[in-house]
């Protein structure tokens, strides 16, 4: 069986308005060169192609290998939102140790004018077409701004706990000339934002943005590779009857760790699905970095002082939402982390990273969250 | 506009749904009783300032409302009714709206199943 690793990783840079011109297959194409010119590898070398995008349509995977001229003998189109990252690399880490496939680019990306947005958030699926969008819900802020009003009962939170969260995020994204949302945050300015559904302000919603993201999986070999030491996936573990303050993550928590051979106190550097901030709490909560009660500690004592490097690039909520690139993004900025090309937000010897995704919501919350542990080989 | 929103019932054991499934998550059946959920309870609500589709239209105050059928449901709140308080369900055109429940007093505990139909 070949060892699969991650080889290289690229971005198309994020832009709240995307340049005139600029198609979502023009920003996978600018995610996937420079993916591959990071992994060394001319375009004749990939087989393998995965791709997920809200707005490639009428266009399949199979078009966007014809348009970026690619022969291949492995396919995959995905679904599941901001899951969908770490899904593609499950299945593209498998397809090459099968010996499916040799080389396989990994992509995700979007540019979604206000109006495919909105089209977008209205017909999700059926049952948010049939049961969410005649109350006009005003799209998922709105379940998620519930939802923290759960999260914030449960746990005895603040909006100045989510600030916290929000404005070390900002930190990273001043380092990161790829974030879009750069300048420094104070409590102050958070507070007194623009308020979309209570609890929930202008900084507690990732913005969409225009971009794409791109990975490469490779056989063995290559310059600075990155193994994927442990990758677990839980979907529709409650079957939507919760109250989404527990993802599939927590069930998944125990294999998770076992495979890779580590746990929480063993990540360098985590890059955690934030489209809001109350489900990074409850993601890091779900894969035990701190217990039942706790999240407003480890707010204060780890995520403020930026004691564990948590969304390094400013994750989305700073560096933008570029649609299904979402669900790639953190990924990219642990694999730029590991291979020690994050520049100036560079954690210093970072060996060990942990990604999650977080997506697909049926209804009133996500459905999908997986995560990877991700190690530096050498 | 119809009273009560239609939820599901699995007829081989009971359990109640919303939306509707094709097949039980709990005993894997696929035979179903339609009923009407009437009533049930705010748990939380929140006013949307801004929506994905900016309208001139007045402000929607969407709530999770628990029915008293069991499932928690996302309805549009109408009239002053807060966390905790009770409400009624109506439907159109399959959305629900709840609406403060009309001389409701904590002695009147509805039925958990309402009428078939």
């Amino acid at each position: 069986m070949a060892n699969a690793v991650i080889a290289g990783a690229g971005e198309a840079p994020y832009r709240r308005h995307s340049p005139r011109g600029a198609t979502t297959e023009s920003l996978l194409a600018g995610a996937v060169r420079r993916a591959l010119r990071n992994a060394g590898l001319q375009p004749s070398a990939i087989d393998g192609l995965a791709v997920a995008s809200f707005s490639l349509a009428p266009d399949h995977a199979v078009d966007l290998a014809w348009k970026l001229g690619l022969r291949l003998r492995w396919l995959m189109e995905e679904t599941s939102g901001g899951a969908g990252g770490i899904n593609m690399l499950q299945h593209a880490v498998r397809a090459v140790e099968a010996g499916d496939a040799t080389a396989v680019v990994v992509a995700a990306g979007d540019r979604l004018t206000r109006s495919q947005f909105a089209d977008l958030v209205a017909t999700y699926n059926a049952a948010t077409r049939d049961h969410l969008a005649p109350l006009r819900f005003g799209g998922p802020n709105a379940l998620f701004a519930l939802l923290t009003q759960r999260h914030m009962a449960r746990n005895g939170l603040l909006r100045e706990d989510y600030g916290e969260l929000v404005i070390a995020q900002r930190r990273w994204a001043a380092r990161n000339p790829g974030a879009v949302y750069r300048e420094p945050l104070t409590m102050t300015d958070y507070l007194a934002a623009p308020i979309v559904a209570e609890p929930l302000s202008r900084y507690d919603c990732a913005p969409v943005v225009a971009g794409a993201d791109a990975l490469v999986v490779t056989a063995g070999g290559r310059r600075r590779p990155v193994a994927v030491r442990a990758l677990r996936a839980s979907y529709n573990h409650d079957q939507q009857e919760g109250d989404g303050l527990r993802t599939g993550l927590a069930l998944a928590r125990e294999a998770l760790w076992e495979e890779a051979g580590a746990g929480p106190d063993d990540v360098d550097v985590a890059s955690v699905y934030d489209d809001y901030p109350a489900i990074v709490l409850i993601q890091l909560e779900d894969l035990g970095f701190f217990g039942e009660g706790e999240a407003k500690r480890f707010v204060a004592q780890t995520i403020a002082p930026r004691r564990l490097p948590l969304n390094t690039s400013g994750g989305q909520l700073s560096a933008g939402q570029a649609g299904a690139a979402g669900g790639l993004h953190g990924l990219v900025e642990a694999v730029r982390q590991l291979r020690g090309e994050a520049g100036e937000r560079q954690v210093s010897g970072a060996r060990r990273a942990l990604v999650t995704g977080y997506g697909g919501v049926l209804y009133r919350y996500g459905a999908c969250a997986n995560a990877a542990v991700l190690e530096r080989l050498r | 506009m119809r009273r009560g929103l239609v939820v599901s019932v699995c007829r081989t054991c009971g359990q109640t749904l919303f939306p509707r499934r094709a097949l039980c998550p709990a005993c894997g059946g696929a035979s179903w009783r339609l009923e009407r959920a009437e009533d049930g309870v705010v748990e939380e609500a929140t006013t949307v300032r801004h929506a994905v589709e900016a309208t001139d239209a007045p402000a929607v105050v969407l709530a999770s409302v628990r029915l008293d059928a069991g499932p928690v449901i996302v309805a549009c709140l109408e009239g002053q009714a807060g966390t905790g308080g009770r409400v009624e369900l109506v439907a159109v055109d399959g959305a629900p709206i709840a609406r403060p429940r009309e001389g409701d007093s904590s002695k009147s505990r509805v039925g958990r199943h309402r009428r078939g139909q």
